[in-house]
């Protein structure tokens, strides 16, 4: 590809490029092309898809800049080379190019690399014009528990008024389709609202005019009743009787003959003669039946005759399949308002805003060329150029920004150049609504207004020759993926690509014995796993291959072979739904992995016990979390532990002993609620029958429960893992291979309550609670940004979405055989052209059956861009692969699936694995137990008791301090009244001791011998606080110097009662020598004042 | 080298004021930590015994020295106006109007501070913007125009001054005193309205200032950290090679060093620095400063070092909103508004804070509480809990009559607005309210124990005051939005402690030393943390209306890292170099520090000891005398005698049969998991309903054919009714199962006149029956239906409702013996025949088992008698369910599947030890 235009700092530049031809190299380069320029960082506005990709790109900006700040002129002359600078240029560059390292450090504004949601923000938070932005609002990414909450309050209202019209629609909805399928379709529409505000944006009754546009399209009217019409009309009576007549003249037909006429004039209601006439013509599936011709009958007489009748009966039957729909539809769309105007407020009420929200405020508000052009003032970034990653991904409303945002920049006088790269071949967000169509469209529209060059880029620097014609020979020539050209490698590696057999279902053998039935004794045998799936052999299948290989295969790594480790391999799947079944299989042979699936933490067994403890503390009646909590590695208690407390329970209670501190239990409830386990734990430690285990249990729990309710959740945790010693006795109870993942997940259970003590009024229960929405919120499948971290040697597992960006050197592609999810149907449909601002047709559809035959290109269209996003998904999801390509499935062979198309594709090279792979080296699988780390330092094991609580002060010297506060001001600006209320605001004197405490100062100013030390009169000078820092450099503070003639006086409060001045004595005589020395003249004496106002000469 | 900045600072004072007595000068601190070092340096040059300190003042503690006179309006009061005009005018009719008042405040305290008068007249003003933007003046420009205009105008029509003009009336009174020779130690710029008062005192004394920045220029050992913090200057490779030797930054560790450490992730950087601080308190370390840059690290940081037992003496403090003493607060108000949710009601009960005159109340009532909306399954309202209570737990009553006196207090108002339209009060009238709901919940009482509840209630009570003459009257939820944002803005410290170890901002570093800092979060996104710009104008139209820039923090952050590292001699600064698989940057600032000493000197600053030393250096409690488990094997626990059952029903011999284990923790152990709190209808539910529905029908109508269909139907459809209704009233959801139901009736009929058809005549229904099956065992169970033959009275056929699909009810039917429940059925009716009734979806259909019925009675039976026999022998229960068992067992906690599965796996799995490959451990070897 030409480096030289993609890299043209003035040149509007398009490039479609494939899977690992080095996007973020050319996008990087071109960055740096443009600091190069001359532009400055703030001008440079670059978005991608995700953080992670936005800062790998900022960390490879930086290490570029700093190597050409630091490298000599011969690597930087070749950097230059390397992008495309002209030769005769590049001298006359090198000072600036050294110069950008700092440029860029120092910028401000800075460089902006960031994601679309990321940049919206920064619009919305600049834009006082956004009414509803005004003030800040907060991003939530979590929102099906707002979803959860809005259902309730939705629900909550129609109960509230079970007549209104509201209420009505939702009964209709129940009834027609069901409580969860109500559900699914509310929640749906919910979903699209975008599209749905986009659809009737502008209009007033949004309802009515949907529903409106939606009759049209149909051409239905809604009153008029298809059926009554259909008999009405004159001559179709006679129509159906002619095709009877036709029938009756075969004999084998003459029933049908006889079952046609009767409805005609049969006293029945229409819609039950229609119904009647129709199963006639019509299967269940409602197609046409085939009606025959026999001897005797005139095949093309009888064929018209049944296609006249049929005819009008289709038309009536599609017009009542419309009128139902838009029935449906009114229903539907009134309840999903509903819902939809509870859930946008709550939102309002925590100024929150999901992703969605996000898009449509910014979309609104550029979306007014004024406002967008203001925006372009008002932000400090001016952007001259705009790079955009992975622009398959992106969607209309997400385009239709930019092209505001374009606009305006060129209204306001600045014509932005733009970088746009991606692949269409990756597109694969259909779900977050972004269009592979795009990429042309824009394509097309950057050429035309911005004169952009198109470059396309089938160099691939990541896959082995071998991945890549995998990819070829799935892709190269396939009909329903036309555009896409052969790739090359650029990489001279060894690879290897395996399909493995389909795993096929494992039928048991019924057991008899002589034919006669004998049960399974559960003591001494398990049960069979009659069931066992194929995918759950594909899982076991796929579990000892990589326990095979491991260890064993070598892979290159930075031109080394290298054993394979479980971290160089990635584990690829459509759909997280399954994934349990191969997580259950890899646990099976100790294979450590880390998963994404959020729940797929607090699924796990340590995740599980640290929750049950946590539930204990909280409810101690909790048995059966005690239980496990005792079970756990925390405790390890054994069985008989456990039946030690039980037994000691069943003891109790037929000893009709009961635990009277045990609160809430009366009389009468006592025999409802027998002692809980926590109660009989007490007291058979009470007993001193508990094992030392149980002991120990005992008192740890005892003082978690106390400390419950004090401590932060994670400063609980904390103690909880420390004092329990954790990690590692989980640790020890777990085989070495899993030990650094079940340690990662502890530490990642802690890190979750870190994140939430942050948040706003946090709370044990909350946090319980919080886990478990964390789990529910699993369920919905929703593929997310990969969230896992590095720890250990461990398999990743990621779906195909979520692996987008990265790549491995081995890459697992599991249950290819599985059809694409299918159409779950009860959704919005919509269409939005994608050139167009708003959606041609929007409406809510429910199972097959109801389609209705207007919308039927509407789904056919839907249908082939999800035939196409699932290529992509394999697309992706092969070119992730460096060197080896690992393919499996189960059940048997279906067409068009993945598995069939890379099987095919690499019919010819799939076998025998290279020798490069199997050369076995003298590999270890990751074993040796933890290496006891060499202690270096003992003491750094130990506690270290550091720092004290200070006491608090008692009341005593409290009312010392006030009084000398007191004096001190009393002295200084006497006894008005607004002295009196700001001192004892200040001083926070309670104002019960106020008064006592005001008097009493100014009885002590009174007397004759604390006068002469507080009233100006009589003395020459006073200070209060006098610091002097003496000879040993220590800082000294005397509470009140006074000096007269002859002599000085330090004076020095103490707040407790009178008292012998002999403890004082050492601290005054300091005083003294220091005062001595700074007034030699005169004679120093000191006094301590106690808190009674009695003067002690020291 | 650090002592050197204040010893240049000392012989400037000393120059011109005669020790011993120093009080004819005045120092203005940054801080009073200052004040010793400075005090050490002027003794040290005087060299005199004892001397008598300048005044030494932070300049905000000076002005207070000024009387203030007349009152002076709170930043609480000022933004309840501007709230209020907001809210009148209705320009932002969705935005948070309290947030947004405080952004207007804090511009409108911009202005006044920066003296920026906007032009007279709104037009003037935008037309102002418009030249400032460089932009056309468009609609949207003016309309910014006019909400500052508008809001500066109606802002300074108050007589009484605000905080910040008090400030600077007090500033210009101080200037007009007498004045001493004044010493300033500065760091970074002072703000406008000091640095305009120091202009005016030096037009009276001498004003010197002594700025770390500019005496670090001018010192040799801070080249590098000038050069690489200042902007612009000569390219790094010459700016590398024009530095001295003197200026490296970690020549030997014991002297001057500044180094850095990247963690992989959070825990590792707490780990780092929890280690490092008590190496340096090993190594006698009397003052240590924690820079937070990264507060979540800290709080972790914080437990690890609670861990060793240092305490930390913090200085940063906390936002209220993350405490659980608001915590309490805002769940009782969330209580109050929603009706009384019990998740909230059980959060509340939870709390310490709550009725703390009497815990025992609260801890009793908390049980109680839980133990009733499990059961009764009532999910809101203080009125439905308390008639619930009357019935089925009175001993609850005291503490809901409480929760009911204190709501009332706040809910009072509202009920006596007449027209049902929320009630508006003033602000400090809620917060009147609140106090004495609180007093009543016993919560101020919980928070006196407390020393951020201390810091609360003092807060709550100041605000209260403040507000005393506000009159802007808002709703409950306006008033609770107020309390919110005031939560969450300002924070509590905990002063209490005593510690050589601090955290602090760092801003509170300024001149001063430590024996070591650490710095915690040095990345780029925390240091500097990014421009905080606002809404409203942007950098070009502060810079022509005289207001800082939106850049000015971070600049400020930059000065006061660069004198924290000139004043300090060990510092260490840490970050995550990745976080969640992500790279993560290091601060640009330290990224330059880094470049420019790696160029000059040829080594970096990166800290190469820490990282190993993590894995040791934890301190740990081990117990000696417990055993820590190993990896396990499957458990098989023996049951003695005393504890095995003497009755089982169909349901628990189901468990025994799929997993041994299972069943002896739900039967032997009796553990259960707690009632989930079921907040909105389900299967189950339905399935309840429907049962008791077909019980009464039957018993009505045991005859269907003989009744007719269509009058049986009709009375199915009211028992049906009746039924539902129960459910109707309280859960809208039980209209839509209802309507699942009433589709489902004619198929049940026709089931039914099938079934008669066939002979079947209605018998019981709910029957429960006890046999003995063997010695010291019997068997017991309700039987759903039992339906006896019209030919012969002694053929009988039991049946089971399912809601299930009659595929799935197939499918548990597919292995004999492995679903016992209609064998056991049929044994206690002594029936030949058994069918599970399935009621899903739009047909009904029985479902029986393909074996011969009394054959696989007599099998269960026998089976029974044999495991129990074992058991009794001393059989242990094994935990080997299969894995959909197991998929829904709630006992895997127990049986620990899983921890010992895959041990077991791979201890049993023989390694190809000729492939070089070694056998499995689990630190015990299989031969
Ligand atoms: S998890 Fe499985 S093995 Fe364990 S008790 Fe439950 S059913 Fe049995």
């Amino acid at each position: 590809m030409d480096n030289r235009r993609a890299l043209d700092p003035a040149q509007s530049v398009v490039v479609e490029a494939c899977a690992g031809s080095g996007k973020t190299w050319l996008l990087v380069s071109r960055v740096v092309r443009l600091l190069l320029a001359g532009v400055a960082p703030g001008e440079i506005l670059a978005i991608t898809f995700t953080r992670r990709a936005a800062q790998e790109m900022q960390e490879r900006l930086r290490d570029w800049l700093y190597e050409l700040a630091s490298r000599d002129d011969e690597y930087v002359r070749d950097f230059l080379r390397q992008r495309a600078v002209d030769e005769d240029e590049i001298a006359g560059l090198l000072p600036r190019a050294r110069a950008l390292y700092q440029q860029f450090l120092q910028a401000s504004p800075p460089i902006t690399i960031s994601t679309f949601h990321g940049w919206f923000m920064q619009i919305l938070q600049r834009a006082p014009l956004d009414s509803a932005g005004a003030g800040g609002v907060e991003l939530v990414e979590q929102t099906s528990e707002l979803m959860q909450e809005a259902w309730q309050i939705f629900l909550d209202s129609l109960h509230g008024a079970p007549d209104g019209e509201t209420a009505i629609s939702m009964m209709t909805l129940f009834g027609e389709i069901g409580l969860s399928n109500t559900q699914s379709l509310l929640r749906n529409f919910v979903g699209k609202r975008s599209e749905w505000w986009a659809y009737t944006a502008g209009e007033e009754g949004a309802l009515a005019c949907a529903l409106d546009k939606l009759q049209r399209e149909f051409a239905v009217d809604m009153d008029s009743d298809p059926v009554v019409q259909l008999f009405a009309r004159p001559h179709f009576s006679d129509d159906v009787r002619a095709l009877a007549q036709l029938l009756d003249a075969s004999a084998a037909q003459k029933s049908r003959a006889e079952r046609l006429l009767a409805p005609l004039d049969g006293e029945l209601p229409p819609d039950s003669r229609f119904a009647r006439l129709w199963d006639e013509l019509f299967t269940q599936k409602n197609e046409p039946r085939t009606i025959k011709a026999n001897k005797g009958q005139d095949v093309e007489q009888l064929a018209s005759a049944v296609e006249l009748v049929r005819c009008q009966m289709q038309e009536a039957y599609h017009q009542l399949q419309a009128q139902k729909i838009c029935r449906i539809n009114a229903h539907a769309l009134r309840c999903g308002v509903a819902l939809l105007d509870i859930y946008q407020g709550l939102k309002q009420d925590q100024q929150a805003l999901d992703f969605g929200d996000l898009e449509w405020r910014v979309s609104q508000l550029l979306g007014v060329p004024e406002h967008a052009q203001y925006l372009q003032y008002k932000l400090d970034s001016r952007y001259h150029h705009v790079l955009l990653d992975e622009f398959q991904d992106t969607n209309p409303l997400q385009w239709q920004i930019l092209q505001s945002w374009f606009a305006a920049s060129t209204a306001a006088g600045t014509t932005p150049v733009v970088f746009v790269v991606g692949d269409p071949k990756q597109s694969i967000y259909r779900f977050r609504r972004a269009d592979a169509r795009l990429f042309d469209v824009v394509r097309k529209f950057m050429q035309q207004h911005y004169l952009a060059v198109h470059l396309k880029k089938n160099e691939t620097r990541r896959n082995a020759p071998a991945v890549l014609a995998a990819v070829n020979g799935v892709f190269d020539g396939l009909a329903e993926y036309p555009g896409f050209e052969k790739h090359l490698s650029l990489q001279i590696m060894p690879g290897h690509v395996e399909v493995l057999p389909l795993a096929e279902q494992q039928n048991a053998e019924q057991e008899t014995v002589n034919g006669k039935l004998t049960l399974r004794n559960p003591l001494l045998e398990p049960c069979p796993d009659a069931e066992e799936g194929a995918r759950e052999q594909e899982a076991l299948q796929f579990a000892e291959k990589i326990d095979r290989i491991v260890g064993v295969w070598q892979i290159r790594d930075e031109g080394r072979l290298r054993p394979l480790e479980f971290s160089d391999i990635m584990v690829l799947v459509r759909r997280r739904t399954h994934l349990k079944i191969y997580e259950q299989a890899l646990r099976g042979l100790s294979i450590p992995f880390l998963t994404s699936r959020r729940g797929g933490l607090l699924d796990t067994l340590e995740a599980s016990d640290i929750q049950s403890l946590l539930t204990f503390l909280i409810t101690p009646f909790a048995d059966l979390a005690l239980a496990q909590t005792l079970r756990s590695p925390i405790f390890s208690c054994s069985d008989n532990d456990l039946m030690m407390i039980q037994a000691s329970g069943c003891r109790m209670q037929d000893a009709g002993g009961f635990d009277s501190s045990a609160p809430g239990l009366n009389p009468e409830s006592r025999t409802l609620n027998p002692k809980s386990w926590w109660q009989r734990l007490r007291q058979l430690v009470e007993e001193g029958d508990a094992s030392a285990a149980l002991l120990r249990a005992h008192r740890l729990l005892q003082g978690w429960l106390l400390l419950s309710d004090k401590l932060p959740v994670h400063d609980l945790l904390d103690r909880i893992y420390f004092e329990g010693d954790a990690k590692p006795r989980y640790a020890a109870s777990v085989s070495a291979v899993m030990r650094a993942t079940v340690l990662a997940n502890l530490q990642a259970f802690l890190e979750i309550a870190l994140d939430m003590d942050a948040a706003r009024y946090p709370s044990l229960p909350g946090f319980l609670r919080k886990l478990a929405e964390l789990r529910r919120a699993d369920d919905n499948d929703s593929p997310d940004e990969g969230r896992v971290g590095q720890s250990g040697n461990a398999l990743r597992i990621y779906t195909v979405h979520e692996s987008k960006g990265l790549e491995a050197p081995l890459v697992w592609l599991l249950d290819t055989n599985a059809r694409p999810p299918a159409d779950r149907g009860y959704d919005a449909l919509v269409d939005w052209p994608t050139e167009a601002r708003v959606p041609a047709h929007f409406s809510m559809y429910c199972d097959k059956a109801s389609r209705g035959a207007v919308r039927e290109p509407y789904f056919e269209q839907e249908a082939a861009l999800a035939q196409r996003e699932d290529l992509n998904l394999l697309y992706v999801a092969m070119t992730r692969a460096k060197q080896v390509l690992m393919v499996s499935g189960s059940g048997s062979q279906l067409e068009g699936m993945w598995y069939q198309r890379i099987a095919d594709g690499t019919a010819e090279n799939s076998g025998q694995v290279a020798d490069d792979f199997a050369a076995t080296g003298a590999a270890l699988r990751e074993e040796a137990a933890l290496a006891e780390s060499h202690v270096a330092d003992e003491r750094l094991t130990q506690m270290l008791p550091t720092g004290v609580r200070k006491p608090l002060m008692s009341d005593a010297q409290r009312y010392g301090t006030w009084l000398h506060a007191l004096l001190e001001h009393q002295a200084i600006a006497g006894y008005c009244d607004e002295l009196y209320d700001k001192l004892q605001r200040k001083l926070n004197i309670p104002p019960e001791l106020m008064r006592g405490l005001w008097q009493r100062a100014r009885d002590l100013l009174n007397k004759p011998d604390l006068a002469r030390f507080f009233d100006a009169k009589y003395y020459q000078a006073a200070a209060n606080e006098v610091a002097y820092v003496d000879a040993l450099g220590q800082l000294r503070r005397i509470d009140r110097l006074v000096e007269f003639e002859d002599e000085v006086w330090v004076l020095d409060y103490k707040s407790g009662a009178t008292k012998s001045t002999a403890s004082f004595s050492a601290q005054l005589n300091e005083y003294r020598l220091a005062m001595q020395a700074v007034h030699p003249e005169k004679s120093v004496r000191c006094a301590v004042i106690f808190a009674d106002g009695k003067l002690a000469e020291v | 080298m650090s002592s050197a900045f204040f010893r240049s600072a000392a012989q400037q004072i000393l120059s011109r004021h005669a020790a011993p007595d120093l009080r004819g000068a005045r120092v203005l601190l940054p801080n009073y930590h200052a004040a010793l070092p400075l005090a050490q340096a002027l003794s040290a040059v005087s060299s005199s015994p004892a001397l008598l300190l300048p005044q030494m003042q932070t300049l905000a503690d000076w002005v207070q020295s000024v009387p203030q006179d007349g009152p002076v309006q709170s930043d609480t009061q000022r933004i309840a106006v501007l709230y209020k005009m907001l809210r009148e005018r209705k320009w932002f009719p969705d935005a948070n109007l309290w947030r947004l008042s405080r952004e207007i405040l804090a511009l409108m305290d911009e202005l006044h501070v920066h003296q920026v008068r906007p032009a007279d007249a709104s037009d003037e003003f935008a037309r102002q913007l418009a030249q400032a933007y460089r932009s056309p003046c468009g609609q949207a420009m003016q309309f910014e125009a006019s909400v500052v205009h508008e809001l500066w105008c109606q802002i300074n029509h108050f007589a009484v001054p605000d905080a910040s003009a008090a400030y600077q009336l007090r500033l210009d009174s101080l200037a007009q005193q007498p004045i001493l020779p004044l010493y300033v130690l500065q760091t970074a710029d002072l703000s406008a309205p000091e640095a305009r008062f120091l202009d005016a005192c030096r037009e009276k004394v001498e004003v010197t200032v002594f700025d770390l920045r500019e005496m670090a220029a001018d010192d040799p050992s801070c080249t590098l950290l000038v050069r690489a913090l200042q902007p612009g200057g000569d390219d790094l490779l010459s700016a590398a090679a024009g530095l001295k030797p003197c200026a490296m930054l970690n020549s030997a560790p014991d002297s001057r060093a500044l180094s850095l450490f990247g963690a992989h992730g959070q825990e590792q950087e707490a780990q780092a620095a929890d280690v490092q601080i008590r190496r340096w308190l090993l190594d006698g370390r009397k003052s240590i400063a924690v820079v937070v840059q990264d507060k979540l690290v800290a709080s972790r940081l914080r437990a690890l070092l609670e861990r060793a037992q240092v305490s930390v003496q913090d200085e940063t403090g906390c936002p209220f909103a993350t405490l659980s003493v608001s915590t309490v607060l805002m769940r009782w108000l969330t209580a109050v508004q929603d009706n009384f949710y019990y998740q909230d009601v059980l959060d509340l009960l939870k709390s310490t804070f709550l009725f703390a005159d009497e815990p025992s109340l609260r801890k009793q009532a908390a049980y109680q509480f839980e133990q009733m909306v499990r059961k009764h399954g009532v999910i809101a309202h203080l009125q439905d809990f308390i008639s619930v209570a009357e019935r089925h737990c009175p001993e609850l009553l005291p503490a809901l009559t409480r929760l009911q006196q204190a709501s009332d207090v706040l809910r009072k108002p509202v009920r006596e607005e007449a027209n049902g339209a929320p009630c508006h009060l003033p602000l400090s009238a809620w917060l009147v309210a609140l106090q004495e709901s609180l007093e009543l919940l016993g919560v101020i009482q919980g928070w006196r124990q407390d020393a951020a509840g201390v810091q609360l209630q003092q807060q709550l009570l100041q605000w209260q005051e403040e507000l005393s003459s506000d009159t802007t009257a808002c709703s409950f939820a306006e008033w609770r939005r107020w309390l919110a944002q005031q939560l969450d803005l300002s924070s509590c410290r905990d002063l209490s402690v005593e510690s050589p170890v601090l955290f602090m901002h760092l801003p509170a570093t300024r001149w001063r030393i430590f024996d070591a800092v650490l710095l915690l979060g040095a990345d780029a996104t925390h240091l500097p943390s990014p421009v905080k710009a606002g809404q409203w104008f942007n950098d070009r139209v502060r810079a022509t209306l005289g207001l800082p820039l939106s850049t000015a923090a971070q600049t400020q952050v930059r000065d006061d890292l660069l004198a924290l590292l000139a004043m300090n001699d060990t510092v260490l600064a840490t970050w995550q170099a990745s976080c969640n698989g992500e790279p993560n940057m290091l601060s640009p600032y330290l990224e330059m520090i880094n470049a420019l000493h790696l160029l000059a000197f040829g080594g970096d600053l990166m800290n190469t000891e820490l990282g190993g030393m993590l894995a040791w250096a934890q301190v740990r409690i081990q117990d000696a005398g417990c055993r820590i488990q190993d990896a396990g094997t499957m458990p098989r626990p023996v049951i003695p005698a005393d504890l095995i059952p003497a009755r089982i029903s169909p349901s628990s011999y189901n468990s025994l049969v799929a997993c041994p284990y299972q069943y002896y923790a739900r039967h032997v152990l009796k553990l259960n998991d707690l009632d989930e709190v079921r907040e909105e209808l389900d299967k189950r539910d339905y399935g309840t309903w429907v049962h008791a529905v077909l019980q009464q029908f039957h018993m009505q109508v045991p005859d269907v054919t003989a009744r007719g269909l269509s009058d049986a139907e009709q009375v199915l459809r009211d028992i049906s009714e009746q039924v539902f209704a129960a459910g109707l009233a309280h859960d809208y959801l039980a209209q839509a199962w209802l309507l699942r139901w009433q589709a489902l009736i004619p198929a049940y009929l026709d089931w039914q006149l099938e079934n008669e058809a066939a002979g079947w005549i209605y018998q019981a229904g709910e029957v429960p029956i006890e046999i003995e099956v063997a010695e010291n065992l019997v068997l017991r169970g309700r039987l759903d239906r039992i339906d006896r033959h019209a030919g012969d009275a002694e053929k009988r056929q039991v049946f089971d409702y399912k809601t299930q699909s009659a595929a799935g009810l197939k499918n548990k039917l597919k292995e004999p013996g492995e679903d016992v429940q209609l064998a056991c059925y049929a044994t206690m009716a002594n029936a030949a025949l058994a069918a599970f009734v399935s009621l899903d979806g739009e047909k009904v259909i029985s479902v029986a088992p393909s074996h011969d019925v009394p054959d696989l009675a007599q099998q269960n039976v026998e089976r029974l008698q044999t495991v129990f026999a074992l058991m009794r022998d001393g059989a242990g229960l094994p935990a080997h369910g299969a894995d959909p068992v197991c998929g829904y067992c709630e006992m895997r906690g127990l049986c620990r599947r899983g921890a010992w599965e895959l041990s077991q796996d791979s201890g049993v799995r023989m390694q190809d030890v000729e492939n070089g490959k070694p056998e499995t451990v689990n630190g015990v070897h299989h031969g």
